[in-house]
């Protein structure tokens, strides 16, 4: 009803002998459909009586009509809930427990129902500790390690009616122990720390817990200077490993031996100048035979000659070079030969010089023999005046070839 | 006025067995307590302790104890416990001084509700009851309208929260109305009908019945929304 009285439902409007003096305290039942209240009687009893909140239907539950009757009048009925029925049930207790290894610390979360009495406690041990009360389970993960391995969590609850859960058993599992990881090489290097062929590296990985879940696969390593070969192992918990770095130096190219300046072909008034050069772009060159050329063409004699070299570099590649030249005469080169040989004295080379034209100019082959005699006793007398041995022998021989 | 449910409200559950308090002529000891099924059958007496007589015997909201208002040789009231079999029967107030009478349980089952009246003054207070016999006053004083103290009765926990009362302060003498003391510590009235004998709320909270003295009339049973 409103607090003003009004909307008011007059539940016991009823007239029979039972009903007309004071129905008294009215009180719901607990699901609200009835509402119980006792009666006073005229003959002076009062007698229990349950009606609808809407007043369309009555029960009378204790019927007197005998004042003098063995039944009790009743009075200040309540109306009681059914109590919950007698739990035989023990209650149901999960974990949240991590199925696997773990690198980290845990909290076991214990949930305990039960749905007729409700949970009284749940208690715990770990790895057969004293016995604990509640529902968080701290499994530690210190940094040094001193709490690795397997721990073993009992739980179980009871509930408020006495039973009791058996008890479960699970395993929770800290590594916090990086996995180990080493790298071996199928060569050993030279002195120097070079490798001159390709490099294998294999990986060895190891975890004594919750086991290896990943290790490097071999590597090839190529050419290259301060080459950094690692690798990262992953346990099971998830810890990753490292190898110490090492560096490698692969060198697999020859050093190279170059000529340069070589013109190929030289009068025997010419100079020859070549170099000789031998490079290494990596490991660089340790050694080498390499030698330039820089000289008077007609110390080398009349026809094709060769220049070779090698060169070792410091990872013991080894590498060679050549060059090849030709020293041709002709009578106009002869004759600058022999103006080189007498220097100022134009007077000495002229007398010589005239004598090599008269070769070229022999009419046959008994002339130009004549004419090579008289050459080459002219050769003989310059000896010393300036010309050295190895100036008229050359003399003689370029001649010879006219 | 409109009985708001809240999130507080409390359901019950099933309806279980109705206790009450048997006052039989031929009976020795009088006024014991009873209990019986909702449809009128298994009628059980659960005391009979002679020179012993019981006032009412209220539901725990779990329904397996009840919480008793009665007297012995001394006629002093006092409240008492037990379970709905009858057995623990325990005393748990001991103030000779007063007289009880309890009407309700908290919600949670922890504290009960009574009327407590000091035997020297008549002076009437609701009180909230702890188990172990501790209380704490919930409403006293105040007057009526002719200058009285007013008088107070039956204190029940209400479906949000609130403990509501009777009482007959600003009206005539046993001119009760509804009031109640809500969780924030305020008073307010309720209704405004002045003849209220007893009340109940539904376990929802959303309805009210009362039981109306209207003059001459018979007392009825009315409810409302």
């Amino acid at each position: 009803m409103n607090s003003d009285g009004s909307d008011q439902t007059l539940l016991t409007p009823f007239a029979s002998n039972y009903d007309t003096t004071d129905q008294l305290d009215a009180h719901f039942s607990p699901d609200g459909s009835q509402i119980v209240y006792y009666s006073e009687q005229p003959y002076g009893n009062t007698n229990l009586f349950t009606v609808t909140p809407d007043g369309s239907s009555r029960t009378e539950l204790t019927f007197i009509d005998d004042p003098y009757s063995s039944a009790p009048r009743a009075v200040t009925p309540r109306w009681a809930v059914a109590p919950a029925p007698a739990d035989t049930t023990p209650p149901t207790t999960v974990d949240d427990a991590p199925g696997g290894w773990v690198n980290h610390a845990v909290v076991v979360h214990l949930t305990a129902t039960d749905d007729s009495s409700g949970v009284a406690s749940t208690f715990f041990s770990v790895d057969g500790g004293p016995q604990q009360t509640g529902t968080n389970v701290d499994v530690p993960a210190p940094a040094d390690h001193s709490n690795d391995g397997t721990q073993a969590i009992r739980y179980f609850s009871v509930d408020n009616a006495g039973n009791v859960e058996a008890a479960h058993t699970i395993l929770v599992r800290i590594d916090t122990t990086p996995p180990t990881v080493t790298v071996a090489f199928d060569a050993t290097p030279n002195a120097a720390g070079w490798y001159r062929t390709p490099l294998h590296a294999t990986f060895t990985c190891n975890d004594d817990l919750s086991g290896v879940a990943s290790c490097p696969g071999p590597l090839t390593v190529g050419e290259g200077a301060n080459q950094v070969i690692s690798g990262t192992a992953t346990d099971a918990a998830g810890n990753t490993g490292v190898t110490a770095p090492v560096a490698v130096n692969v060198d697999l190219t020859a050093p190279v031996v170059a000529f340069s300046g070589n013109a190929g072909t030289y009068t025997v008034a010419d100079a020859v100048a070549i170099t000789c050069n031998a490079s290494d772009n990596l490991s660089g060159v340790a050694s080498s035979t390499c030698t330039s050329v820089n000289a008077p063409a007609w110390t080398f004699g009349l026809g094709s000659k060769t220049l070779t070299a090698s060169a070792t570099d410091v990872a013991g590649n080894q590498g060679s070079g050549s060059a090849t030249f030709t020293i041709t005469v002709s009578i106009s080169s002869l004759d600058q030969l022999i103006g080189q040989f007498f220097g100022g004295d134009a007077g000495g080379a002229s007398g010589l010089i005239a004598k090599a034209d008269a070769i070229t100019a022999a009419p046959n082959a008994t002339a130009k023999q004549g004419k090579l005699n008289a050459f080459e006793k002219q050769v003989t007398a310059k000896l010393g005046k300036p010309l050295t041995k190895a100036e008229a022998d050359a003399l003689d021989q370029f001649a010879s070839a006219l | 006025m409109v009985f708001a449910q809240t999130a507080s409200a409390t359901f019950a559950g099933h309806n279980g067995r109705i206790y009450f308090v048997g006052q039989a002529f031929t009976w020795a000891p009088p006024d014991q307590i009873y209990s019986i099924a909702p449809d009128g059958t298994d009628l059980r007496q659960l005391t009979s302790f002679g020179g012993f007589h019981f006032a009412d015997a209220v539901p725990s909201p779990d329904g397996t104890r009840l919480a008793t208002t009665g007297y012995g040789g001394d006629y002093i009231d006092q409240v008492y416990l037990m379970n709905t079999d009858g057995s623990g029967f325990t005393q748990i107030t001991h103030d000779t001084s007063a007289t009880y009478f309890v009407t309700d349980w908290s919600a949670d089952g922890t504290h009960l509700l009574a009327l407590k009246t000091i035997r020297a003054t008549d002076a009437s207070e609701i009180v909230e009851i702890a188990l172990d016999g501790s209380e704490q006053v919930i409403a006293s004083g105040g007057t009526r309208a002719d200058g009285g103290f007013a008088d107070y009765g039956l204190p029940q926990s209400t479906p949000d929260g609130s403990i509501a009362y009777l009482s007959d302060q600003g009206n005539a003498r046993f001119g009760y109305d509804i009031y109640e003391r809500r969780v924030d510590g305020t008073t307010a009235r309720v209704t405004y009908l002045g003849d209220v004998d007893t009340y109940d709320f539904s376990p929802d909270g959303a309805r009210l019945v009362v039981d109306r003295d209207q003059g001459t009339a018979p007392a009825s049973t009315r409810s409302g929304s």
